[in-house]
């Protein structure tokens, strides 16, 4: 503030341009102008270039939408304040690229997950590895071998991938070399539908309606649960794994917790749920809480501390499409993948009467069958192939 | 009424009501906090404020002595620009060096009214404008090289899309 002291203010009676007043008084501006007023005044020299641009100005901005962006991804940390900006008002009026990443002439039923700079993708009984390069850009550089059968869904934790099959087997790899480290066959009586990996324990759940749980250092079934009613998903929770089924076989909801140690049912997530309420997708949000949706339309979350008869939130798709997938950024926004039309929708956590933003990928009648977000970029997982939502 | 005596950077020496002066953080502090007294004959020093600016100033003051103070600012809306009042637009209607050095007065004395419908003049002033409209209204001088006006072109683009 070197232009602001007595002296000079004292030397004369000269008057002061807007271009010299102290940056703070400048920052005072800011604070009523709109976004494009401050990036035109950015344009204006070299000193309200750095002003107008400064991480004060736009985080104020940030705040005023609704969404604010996926805090947890690494990528996004070198971005600065006013394109974290740009980007989300990109997401909040639904404007992005579609690129295609991979496309296959038969249909599947992909499967996908994101760590870091690594992306995989289940098609038919392999999985392919990929290594994200610039602008959210994929290059294929792992087939992963090891199943019959179309893999229905893997996970990947500790640099291990674990997948299963509908060929009844249960396989795992090295995540970095894609290897094959050890694979079971029969693991049960029918195709198995989902798989979660805890630190030393595995769960598995399948068409045949038992929920197993497997000891990872040797591979030896500890427990199983039959529930009599096809496992459609499942999820560790805590010390608990949480289980959603097809729900065609009356039960009290679709939704069971298990304990582990103690081997025995919790009890049960919701209730008065309609026949045929069942749960496609299960997505921890942290330690306590889930996000789940299916076929009643409902993505719910809910906390394993309150109480389980009732959802600490919900919401419902408007067109009446299933829940296929799900994913949040670990704060306020929740993605859907939805039924119909590759349609996507995001939600604020906060604000649940209505949809942010629908996304509308490719125009073919498939589900969204899996998605990741990357902040900047969304990956979607259709029948026919990868495509990349590019918000940049 | 007691009043104090505010004595300007060029030695005019104004005669204020205490309850006008304390719409001044910076002079209520002054009055509380150290002591000053009331009665005192001395005049406060106001050393970055000449006689034209704190004439103005007070007058300003002097307008809204009844105003309730003004709400604490809230960080998640909008601020609006359009909500000055015909009196303030008409004090406002001043040439430019005299419109700054009210807002750096009203910032030295912490006026924070003044300082909002100032800056929201200001803010007035530049919306709408191109860059180089700006910079011929305010006569600032585009110092960029040709290179570094075509980044700060491409980084800025997004603003002008609907």
């Amino acid at each position: 503030m070197s232009m602001y002291d007595e002296q000079q203010i004292n030397v004369s009676n000269r008057k002061f341009s807007f271009g010299e007043l102290p940056d703070d008084i400048l920052l005072d501006i800011a604070s009523y102008c709109d976004s494009t007023t401050l990036c035109r005044l950015s344009m204006v020299s070299r000193r309200f270039r750095k002003v107008f641009s400064s991480n004060c100005i736009w985080n104020r901005k940030r705040i005023s939408h609704t969404i604010v962006g996926c805090s947890n991804e690494t990528s996004v940390c070198k971005l600065n304040s006013k394109e974290k900006y740009r980007i989300e008002l990109n997401i909040k009026k639904g404007k992005f690229k579609l690129k295609s990443v991979l496309k296959t002439k038969e249909i599947h039923l992909p499967w996908l997950q994101s760590n870091g700079n690594r992306l995989w993708m289940s098609l038919g009984s392999e999985i392919i590895g990929f290594q994200k390069i610039k602008n959210g850009c994929v290059r294929e550089d792992q087939i992963f071998r090891g199943h019959n059968e179309d893999v229905t869904r893997f996970v990947c934790k500790d640099e291990k991938l674990y997948s299963v099959s509908r060929d009844k087997s249960m396989a795992c790899f090295n995540a970095s070399t894609a290897d094959l480290l050890w694979r079971k066959e029969n693991c049960h009586a029918a195709d198995i539908l989902c798989i979660s990996v805890a630190k030393d324990t595995i769960c598995t759940g399948s068409e045949d309606g038992v929920l197993k749980i497997w000891k990872s250092s040797n591979i030896e079934k500890k427990v199983q649960f039959n529930l009599n009613d096809r496992i459609l998903s499942n999820s560790f929770i805590d010390d608990h794994i949480v289980c959603g089924t097809s729900y065609l076989n009356y039960a009290l909801s679709p939704l069971t917790i298990w304990n582990l140690e103690k081997e025995i049912l919790l009890g049960f997530l919701g209730s008065n749920n309609r026949k045929g309420a069942g749960i496609l997708a299960i997505r921890n949000y942290d330690d306590n809480s889930i996000l789940t949706g299916g076929y009643d339309t409902y993505v719910r979350f809910w906390d394993t501390r309150s109480a389980w008869t009732k959802p600490i939130l919900e919401f419902s798709d408007p067109f009446d499409s299933f829940v296929y997938s799900l994913q949040t950024d670990g704060d306020n926004a929740i993605a859907v993948g939805l039924s119909n039309h590759a349609r996507i929708s995001l939600w604020d956590r906060r604000y649940t009467k209505k949809p942010m933003q629908y996304f509308f990928t490719v125009k073919r009648k498939t589900p969204v069958f899996s998605l990741e977000l990357d902040y900047r970029y969304t990956y979607v997982a259709i029948d026919r192939g990868l495509y990349l939502m590019d918000f940049d | 009424m007691p009043s104090i005596k505010l004595s300007s950077s060029d030695g005019e020496v104004f005669s204020v009501e205490v309850e006008i002066a304390k719409q001044s953080n910076t002079i209520k502090t002054m009055l509380e906090d150290l002591g000053m007294d009331e009665e005192d004959d001395e005049a406060v020093p106001l050393p970055n404020v000449n006689a034209a600016i704190l004439k103005r100033v007070i007058q300003w003051c002097t307008y809204h002595k009844d105003d309730p103070p003004p709400p604490e600012d809230d960080e998640n809306k909008e601020k609006r620009t359009d909500d000055i009042s015909s009196w303030d637009a008409d004090f406002l209607k001043v040439d430019q060096g005299t419109l700054f050095e009210l807002i750096l007065a009203a910032n030295y004395l912490d006026i924070k009214g003044l300082l909002d419908v100032t800056c929201k003049t200001v803010a007035n002033m530049i919306k709408g404008k191109s860059p180089e409209e700006i910079r011929k209204t305010f006569n600032i001088k585009n110092d960029f090289t040709q290179a570094e006006e075509d980044q700060v072109r491409r980084e800025n683009e997004w603003c002008e899309e609907k």
